[in-house]
């Protein structure tokens, strides 16, 4: 089970040094049976990986990785996580106190914006929003992932449902106000995720050969 | 010095334990293990020496069938010089092997 740990851990920093490290990558799992042989295999697995983080700032694929995951975990996530804090309370991004869709399925609530002409579309908009929602929670995994082509579908979808919430929220007299945010937020990940791909384009490719297979 | 800066004490006990046995290859859990270094340590400080053309690395067999080829290391000629010219650093130091 530690050795398993370990060899995890070993694994772990192999991807944080690269693709132009992978030589290096592979001394460290070769001697890592070497740890285990001597008992002290999570040790020499934990020292590999906190080096293997301390220099990620020092080379381009490294400092690539760490925009990466703060533009994931630290942008995209909470743009996500502001959708569903703003779809429990009301819909859609209706403020606390009003009803909105609890109310809505309850059938006792009292919105302030949804009216007997405009509810019918609450399911569609509501299903939208949760699509959304699925959208932005999938986005970090296909950018960590480096999977370009999925992370662009995901990006026209997003902006997709953005646009058909903005319009419909108009076109059911609803505030719109309260697109905004969603709308600005999508706009500062598109940015931040075009401004990626760029990098991700002028990082220097693998090694072509690798000593041993 | 290759990179135009004082080598580092752990650099200094690296040159110390690879010139010892200048010829010979040496495997990193053995250099860790002889210098006192952690892995988080010697590694990185392994692949500046080597970007730096102070240490070269060999696959080299493994001693027990089944087991991956290890990544073996010893001092070029560059790295044996700067040895030389920062042995007595060393001394002064007190830099031999830290105990494992």
């Amino acid at each position: 089970m530690t050795a398993a740990v370990a060899r995890a851990v070993v694994a772990l920093a192999g991807s944080c040094l690269g693709d132009r490290r992978r030589e290096w990558a592979l001394a460290m799992q070769a001697e890592l049976e070497a740890a285990i042989d001597d008992g002290r295999p999570l040790a020499f697995a934990a020292g590999c990986l906190t080096g293997a983080l301390r220099g990620m700032p020092a080379h381009a694929e490294g400092r690539f990785a760490l925009a990466s995951h703060a533009v994931a975990l630290g942008l995209i996530v909470p743009i996500g996580a502001l959708l569903v804090s703003g779809t429990l309370p009301g819909f859609p991004f209706l403020p606390s106190g009003h009803a909105g869709m609890a109310g809505w399925l309850g059938g006792g609530g009292h919105p302030a914006l949804l009216n007997a002409a405009n509810q019918g579309a609450v399911p569609a908009l509501a299903l939208l929003v949760l699509a959304l929602v699925a959208g932005h929670l999938l986005m970090p995994w296909f950018l960590l992932d480096r999977d370009w082509a999925r992370v662009a579908v995901l990006a026209r979808l997003n902006a997709a449902a953005t646009a058909t919430l903005f319009l419909f929220t108009g076109i059911l007299v609803l505030d719109e106000t309260y697109m905004l945010l969603p709308a600005a937020g999508l706009a500062i990940e598109l940015c931040a995720i075009a401004i990626l791909f760029r990098w991700h384009g002028h990082l220097p490719g693998p090694p072509s050969e690798i000593p041993i297979s | 010095m290759a990179s135009g800066r004082r080598p580092s004490k752990q650099m200094l006990t690296l040159l110390g334990i690879l010139s010892a046995q200048a010829q010979q290859w040496r495997h990193g859990y053995d250099l860790m293990k002889e210098t006192g270094l952690l892995s988080g340590t010697l590694y990185p400080l392994l692949m500046r020496m080597t970007d730096q053309g102070l240490v070269e690395a060999e696959w080299r067999e493994p001693a027990q069938p089944g087991r991956p080829a290890r990544h073996a290391y010893r001092l070029t000629a560059k790295g044996l010089a700067l040895a030389l010219a920062t042995e007595e650093e060393r001394s002064l130091l007190g830099l031999t092997a830290f105990p494992a």
